[in-house]
């Protein structure tokens, strides 16, 4: 049941009939693990955290450095040099106090992912590793639990949502089958180069999908990547269940 | 006239090629193109990638026709 008090704070969401009451409870019942607190990451946690998602868990073994700053809106700079998990953990806290959060400030491997996840309906993917990814991938597949990706190059983003079985769900759909191990891990960010507001859109898009998926709102990036360019500022849209 | 197909360059691949989209001769299936690319830029092998065809991911025995649209698709790492 909600609160008189929640049903204020998050009113403008619950007058959605795509949300209504019943979403928000679910929303508040939801446990999502989001695996880095990076670029995509801090976006994923603001947005799912002021959304009233109730429980999360937050995986990042890095400490906020300034050039992180540019991209990663929930750290100052006299957060240098702490945990990101820690640090973003606390400042949620304050954005949404009746948010549980975990924080895992470690990196998620192919050791540990099964073992995070459990605890999570959820995943979301804002690691910058292929490794973490296919760890995230072995997990979520083994648990048949979303997966929502998301990656940066530069100035575009790839997005799309793995192993969804809801209504409308496309044929199982895995991010190993889309892009198979080649052993190449290709440059991350902080060899690359990003515009700060690419991840910022795409994790904004990355918490979206996650609440579509939680309270049945149709339309889920399922069976589909979807790649985004700043510069052309165009959704380029490829099926993968054609394969 | 010779069949030519336009290919969509994504992520490192603009980089490694040097443009967003290139013309190419056209294959009869697209694990043809795939090894035809890779021998025309050799520097294609430092990224790895997926064919898309009409907006449709491709396996290697996915025919090419003559107006088709390639995309070449590699994953994104960074987060």
């Amino acid at each position: 049941m909600l609160s008189k008090e929640n049903r204020n704070q998050f009113s403008r969401q619950i007058l959605l009939p795509e949300i209504g009451i019943s979403g928000q409870e679910k929303l508040a019942a939801a446990k999502v693990l989001i695996a880095g607190a990076g670029g995509l990451g801090c976006p994923v946690l603001q947005y799912l955290v002021a959304a009233g998602v109730g429980h999360i868990g937050i995986t990042d073994p890095d400490t906020v450095q300034i050039s992180n700053l540019p991209r990663q809106t929930l750290y100052t700079p006299e957060d240098a040099g702490q945990s990101k998990a820690v640090v973003a953990a606390l400042k949620l806290n304050t954005m949404n106090p009746g948010c549980q959060i975990d924080v895992f400030p470690y990196a998620l491997t192919a050791e540990n992912a099964s073992a995070l996840l459990q605890s999570y309906e959820i995943a979301v993917d804002c690691t910058d590793s292929m490794a973490a990814r296919y760890a995230l991938n072995v997990a979520c597949r083994a648990q048949s639990k979303p997966m929502v990706y998301a990656g940066i190059y530069k100035m575009e983003g790839q997005l799309s949502v793995f192993h969804y079985s809801g209504a409308g769900a496309a044929n199982c759909l895995d991010f190993e089958a889309a892009y198979p191990h080649t052993g190449i891990e290709p440059e991350n960010c902080s060899l690359s180069g990003v515009l700060g507001t690419v991840p910022g859109i795409l994790g904004t898009i990355q918490a979206q999908e996650v609440i579509k998926i939680i309270c049945g709102i149709p339309g889920i990036l399922a069976g589909k990547l979807g790649i985004y360019s700043a510069t052309k500022n165009q959704i380029y849209t490829v099926d993968l269940q054609s394969q | 006239m010779r069949n030519e197909l336009t290919i969509h360059l994504f992520g490192a691949l603009q980089d490694v090629l040097e443009t967003q989209q290139i013309t190419f001769p056209s294959y009869p299936d697209a694990g043809a193109l795939y090894e035809a690319l890779l021998i025309a830029f050799p520097t294609l092998k430092s990224s790895p990638f997926r064919i898309a065809v009409n907006h449709k991911l491709a396996g290697p025995e996915t025919a090419l026709g003559p107006g088709d649209e390639i995309a070449l698709l590699p994953p994104f790492a960074g987060g």
